[in-house]
């Protein structure tokens, strides 16, 4: 064999693609041929130098980005709350679970309501009773009141899950609760605000849930319900473009780091745009690994371990 | 719940039939096994992070609309690859040039090879660590300088280790011309690994590297 045929074959030879026949062609020619044996050292190093491009890793949002997409662009219709809601409902998960006796029925609940298609729509509603007859027995208003906020929280977290009648069942139930809840009626006209503005905010009308809520908080200041009254009201805000995936990313350290305090998640939250550069400062690293859990299966583990661990906790 | 009761099919073959029929957490799994590589494939064409993970979302936005066009016949990496490879494609075409617009300096801007990260890597002494980057950073300016069709056969061999038949297949050519672009690409390489200066090799691992940077 020439030089120059060895020579055109010898990155084949090294990625072992030439033919057995070829291969140990060169290898003879290699033997003999100082300048070949040269050019192969010289492939060589090529590949040892190409070994030092690092691979990158892949943003731990990735699924949860992808995901948002092709539910943006199946469903155009799509709410706000829809792209609120993986947000909406990796902050609750933080929240620790206030009420032992709602938890059993809150899972209960989860389970029938937790799919889009509704294989047995009795088992929902029974499940659903079972929420309303644990409500029945609640002792005083306090109780009625952790219930009247779990089937909040639940709204929430499953939110963009729920169907449209499973979620105004879910109303109802609320509704019931806050009357038997007793005397007060402000925790019906909460109640009822809050479910209005929701609904306004699933037809887009933010500005009118916005004027609504307002309203409720002017009337009804420092009610247990506040908290999600406010983040209601982040919900009806036009949200940053959902391309951004910076601060998808800072949403969900914000939303993580203030688990447990609903008051202090809406601060954040709101003050997510002064915060950016902070955020910027504070460490990309920091944040995506805080924002480990946007993969929903960690997610949907971590609602289970934060809740269940909670109910254990206060045991 | 109830998810760990679920037997999870292992090839990414019979994930892919079960997210035909409907499963989404088949999907969920062949994105979280092949977002990493496809994410560094594309990476290795662009170099620059960020449009690397968006050609890589719209990757299996494809896999996710297209998913009635896949064939069980073949592997599901090379279809997946495939359709990178399209992607790909496509950006350029929109970008009409070549990523010599991409400097390595803003890519770096994602933070992954900060001086930070190099000192505290301890790995190294500093001085060691630094002309390791030093030569990743001249391989990423040579690699991308490369012509489309050589840097991607060049990257589909060397870092997704594809044999000359499958990345025939995937870029639509013959194995005989995957050759002669591989080596073409090695042979630029080699040109400028000569100008590289030879701390910067050797700081790789040990000795290797030394004569050719001489050479």
């Amino acid at each position: 064999m020439r030089c120059k045929k060895v020579q055109k074959m010898l990155t084949g030879f090294l990625d072992g693609e030439a033919s057995l026949k070829n291969a140990s062609l060169i290898r003879e020619h290699l033997a003999a041929c100082e300048e070949c044996s040269r050019r192969l050292s010289e492939a060589r190093k090529v590949m040892h130098w190409a070994g030092a491009w690092q691979p990158v890793e892949s943003s731990p949002a990735f699924l949860t980005r992808l995901k948002a997409r092709i539910r943006s662009e199946a469903e155009p219709k799509t709410s706000i709350l829809t792209l609120w809601f993986p947000r909406a409902r990796r902050v609750l998960a933080g929240v620790p679970a206030a009420c032992v006796i709602f938890s059993a029925g809150y899972f209960a609940a989860v389970q029938v309501l937790g799919g889009r298609d509704e294989p047995h729509p009795g088992a929902r509603v029974a499940k659903l009773d079972s929420v309303q007859s644990k409500g029945s027995v609640a002792a005083d208003r306090a109780d009625a009141q952790r219930l009247v906020l779990g089937v909040q929280k639940m709204k929430m977290v499953f939110g963009d899950k729920l169907t449209e009648s499973a979620y105004a069942q879910l109303n109802e139930i609320q509704k019931a609760l806050a009357v038997r809840g007793g005397s007060d009626s402000k925790d019906l006209a909460v109640v009822e605000g809050l479910q209005k503005a929701e609904l306004l905010i699933r037809q887009g009308d933010y500005a009118g849930a916005r004027q609504l809520l307002e309203g409720v908080e002017r009337e009804h200041p420092e009610h247990p319900l506040s908290p999600y009254v406010r983040i209601a009201k982040v919900l009806a805000t036009p949200q940053p473009s959902p391309g951004s995936d910076f601060l998808n990313r800072a949403y969900a350290t914000l939303l993580q780091e203030t688990v447990g305090d609903p008051s202090a998640l809406y601060n954040e939250v709101t003050s997510i745009p002064q915060q950016v550069a902070q955020l910027r400062d504070y460490g990309w690293e920091r944040i995506v690994k805080s924002a480990d859990r946007l993969n929903p299966l960690n997610a949907w583990n971590f609602v289970e371990r934060r809740i269940l661990g909670g109910e254990a906790e206060s045991r | 719940m109830g998810n760990e009761a679920e037997i999870r099919p292992s090839s990414d073959e019979q994930l892919m039939v079960a997210f035909v029929n409907g499963s989404e957490s088949a999907f969920d799994e062949l994105v979280n096994r092949y977002a990493p590589k496809i994410t560094n494939f594309v990476y290795r064409q662009v170099a620059h992070f960020a449009t690397a993970e968006e050609i890589a979302q719209d990757t299996f936005l494809a896999v996710f609309r297209k998913k009635h066009t896949y064939n069980p016949d073949y592997r599901f990496s090379s279809w997946v690859y495939k359709i990178a490879v399209n992607m790909c494609r496509m950006h350029f075409r929109k970008l009409k040039s070549l990523p010599a617009t991409v400097s390595i300096e803003e890519s770096r801007e994602d933070g992954r090879v900060s001086l930070d990260a190099v000192l505290v890597d301890g790995s190294d002494s500093p001085v060691a660590a630094l002309s390791r980057k030093d030569a990743e950073q001249r391989l990423q300016e040579a690699i991308v300088s490369l012509p489309l069709k050589q840097r991607q056969v060049f990257t589909l061999s060397f870092y997704e280790e594809m044999s000359y038949e499958e990345i025939a297949r995937l870029v639509g050519c013959s194995p005989g011309t995957v050759a002669s672009r591989k080596h073409a690409a090695v042979k630029k390489l080699a040109a400028k690994l000569r100008r590289l200066p030879a701390e910067a090799l050797s700081s790789l691992s040990g000795a290797a590297g030394a004569d050719v940077a001489e050479a």
